[in-house]
Order: C-alpha cells, then structure tokens, then sequence
C-alpha cells in the first residue's frame, strides 16, 4: 500500500504540480510589468569617454546586452553579489569579512549540481558514459567499498552549515521566516535519508531504475507491482523528494527562475543613454498633451496635465475627495 | 507578456531539460526497457529479494572473513534463509550463474556501475591464457 501511494500516486501529483507549478510562476513574472529602471550597480557606469571603467565595472555596472547577460551568468555560476556580504561594526569602524553565505551557498549548489546529476542514472538508459566517469572522479573509484561519494556528504555539510548559520548568528535568526528553515530541513531531510539508502540501509536499485522507467512509460499496473517489492527506506527518501518537487514553484526555492526575473539584475545601467517607458503607461492617453517650452523650443515632457490626469484616475479621486481629503492640482 | 523573446525560450528550455529522460531514451529506443534475468539452475544462499539489495555487503563480509578469518573457518558461511552451510567464495556463486556478463553487467550496466570486483577476481567470461606449446614459447624468445 505504502508502495502505491509514495510510489506510484504522489510522485505523478508532485511532478505535474512542479511542472505546472514553474511555468504558472514564470508567466506570471514575464506578465508583471517593470515600471522603473532600477538596475543595481557596484561600479563605475559608462560616461564621459575619458573616464575610465575597468573590467569590474563592465560587469557591476553593465551598459550593453553582452555586459548585462554576462553579469547575469557570473551571478548564476559564481553567486558574485553573495560576495558582497560583508558586514559593517559602528563600533569598530572596521569591516568584517563574513563571506559564509557565499563559501557555503557556493559548496550546496555544486553538489546539488553533481548529486543531480548522478542521479540521472535511474532515469536515463543507457547511463551517459560521462555521468559514470564523474561519479568515478567523484568518488575516488577503489579507495572505499562502497564508493563514497564526495558530493552526496558535501551536500549536507553545506545544508548543515547553511542552517547553523540562520540558528547561531543573531542577525540571521531574526530575519529567518519559517519557511528557509523549512526548506533546508526538508532538502536536509532528503539528503540525510539518501546517504542512509546508499551506505547503511540498502534497497534494490535495479527495482528502483524499473520503477521508475514504469513510471515513466505510464506502466501504471507493472509500476504498482515493482513498487510493492522496494524497501521502505526508499519511500522515505522518494515521498521527501516528491514533497520538495510539490513545494519547489511555491517557495524561496523558485529563486533558481526568480533570478532571471529580478529587475535589479536583468537590466543594464544606461538611465542616461536610453529611455526606459513605463509598461503601464496606457497607448491610447494624450501623454505628451503639453510640452515645456523653454527659449522658443518646445521640449516634450511625459508628466501628465491635470485635467488629464483627472480623466484617467476619476473615480479614485472621486473616493479620496468623499473621505474629506482636499484633491488640488500639484503646483509647479 | 514582456519580453516574449526571452521567456518563451527560457520555458522551452526548462521543459526539454526537465523532460530530458523522455527524448534521451526515445532517441536510444529503450523507452520503458527493463533487462530481464534467466533464473539460474540452484537456489541462492540467501532470499532472492535481499540478495538483490544486499549483495555487496554479503560479498564484502566474505572478504573480510577469508582475509582475518580464514584460517578459523571463516570462510563458512550460515545461510540466514534456509540454515544451509556454504563456502563464502565467489566460486560458490559460479556454481550456479553462468557468466558475469549474463547476469552481473545486466543489473550493474542498467543502472551504471562498474563495480571493480572482477578487475582481479575470476568470473567464468575471463579469456584463460593457454599454452599451446613449445612453439609459442619461440615466438617470445626467438
């Protein structure tokens, strides 16, 4: 029964749920409009052509397309704004270097990375030959038996690390929500669990690999038979991986879309060069009804006229006055 | 939507990645494949299901009792299923499957392991070297 439901039910749940679930998060991202330029930036931007930028500055102050996506890579492969952590004492007057986040963020992810991609095996027939090399390298094939696997310890030494700084560190605990507890403990939960399957408690991967190539060739009936034979170790760490699959678009997890999106990093610096229009801006509205004229030349401004203005927002306006507030056009 | 040209590659991306497992064994025509194993003539020292996720360990406790114990009779292994004695050997495995390629790779090669057992120890696949005679001595010390 166990079998049925965390291994045939739930998975196939918690798989349309993430699926769905990262697609319905991207769209409703790429739908939401950036009303302002805000680029965040740590370095010198391009100005008059005898200031000087160096190579950091093309990349924390990006001007073109290329700057801007190189930017973002670094920021996905190397975490660089994490390497801005560091932490500021009134007392000292000093600047401490506090770059944990980053040595143990950067440890996590990588592992997750060769973990994912080890378990590629069960999934894909036959193995690529690379992820066996790499699971060979990894695990100094011949130096233990069974061969341990660096990045399946690594992985949870990072969450360990990772969460004994969100408890110990006094300023990290007063900002955790509940939620970043939760999902290290889960993905702690999850790992702790496989590293249990792979050196102490054994279950048949061969039985898991069927499962699963069942699973996927929508087999239903010879998925519920294998299902029933696997031992129960493996429903602890397949259901926890399922859970995480469900939880994933809804969570902080979502950062690993969310930082294409974050407006702050997808945007190149150039305010002064190119004009950024508000999304929101409606077409049909006479923006540019009355330009400032200055010395006989007409200069087109996006600032609304008050009528106008008073058109477009009417009833909110209308609802303010109603609550005794006095509307009065802006003096200029 | 804004800025269609990026978001609607990036999800592409994200399906073809997430569903990589579906074009990955279409292309290599093993889509669903499971390998099916002969059932060898004896019965197995222990349960046939245990023995599938066990093996190892039961192959690495012999070792470590024919290397420390050997001599004592360590290498008298008590079946926990049928009470049975047998010799803690890879031989005694032998005595029933027939080949490491016929039965061990089926299981190891489905789901990637190349365990490094039979980099030394016998399997009855091994290409035994013969001696034909005094002529392929001459051969080396002509």
């Amino acid at each position: 029964m166990i079998g049925v439901i965390f291994g045939v039910i739930v998975p196939y749940i918690a798989v349309a749920i993430f699926v769905v679930g990262v697609v319905y998060r991207i769209v409703n991202w790429a739908n939401s409009p950036v009303p302002l330029k805000i680029p965040t930036t740590g370095g010198q931007q391009k100005s008059l052509p005898f200031i000087k930028r160096t190579v950091y500055d093309h990349f924390d102050s990006p001007y073109t397309w290329w700057e801007t996506a190189g930017r973002m890579l670094l920021e996905i492969f190397l975490f660089r704004s994490l390497l801005k952590n560091t932490r500021y004492y009134l007392d000292r007057v000093s600047q401490k270097d506090a770059r944990w986040l980053w040595l143990f963020g950067i440890l996590f992810h990588y592992s997750l990375l060769l973990v994912l991609i080890r378990h590629s095996r069960f999934f894909l027939d036959p193995v690529p030959s690379f992820v066996e090399q790499l699971s060979d390298i990894e695990s100094f094939k011949g130096v233990f038996i069974p061969s341990v696997y660096i990045s399946g310890l690594a992985i949870v030494v990072a969450l360990f690390l990772l969460w004994f700084r969100r408890i110990f560190l006094s300023r990290e605990r007063t900002l955790s929500l509940p939620s970043d507890h939760f999902a290290l403990i889960l993905l702690l939960a999850i790992t702790i669990s496989g590293n249990l399957m792979r050196y102490f408690f054994k279950a048949d991967l061969f039985a898991v690999k069927e499962l699963l190539m069942s699973l996927m060739s929508f087999n239903i009936s010879h998925a519920v038979e294998v299902a029933e034979t696997i031992e129960p170790i493996f429903y602890v760490h397949f259901a926890l991986a399922s859970f995480l699959l469900a939880y994933f678009p809804f969570s902080k997890l979502m950062h690993a879309g969310g930082v294409l999106f974050s407006p702050t990093r997808n945007m190149p610096n150039d305010n002064r060069a190119r004009r950024h229009v508000n999304p929101w801006d409606p077409g049909d509205v006479p923006l540019l009804a009355k330009g400032i004229t200055v010395a006989g030349r007409t200069y087109k401004s996006k600032k609304l006229d008050w009528d106008t203005y008073y058109e477009m927002y009417k009833d909110q306006l209308q609802e303010i006055e109603e609550a005794d507030y006095k509307i009065v056009p802006e003096e200029l | 939507m804004y800025n269609k040209k990026y978001v609607i590659p990036l999800i592409l991306i994200f399906l073809v990645g997430f569903f990589t497992p579906y074009w990955y064994n279409a292309i290599a025509g093993t889509f669903g494949y499971v390998p099916e194993l002969e059932k060898p003539a004896g019965e197995c020292v222990e349960d046939k299901d245990w023995m599938a996720a066990n093996h190892m360990l039961l192959l690495q406790q012999w070792r470590t009792q024919a290397i420390r114990h050997g001599a004592e009779g360590g290498r008298i292994y008590h079946s926990f299923t049928t009470g049975e004695e047998y010799h803690a050997s890879t031989n005694t495995c032998w005595s029933c499957h027939e080949g490491k390629e016929e039965f061990c790779d089926q299981c190891h090669d489905y789901v990637g392991i190349h365990p490094e057992c039979w980099d030394c120890h016998y399997t009855p696949n091994i290409e035994k070297p013969h001696y034909s005679g005094i002529e392929e001595l001459s051969k080396y010390f002509s």
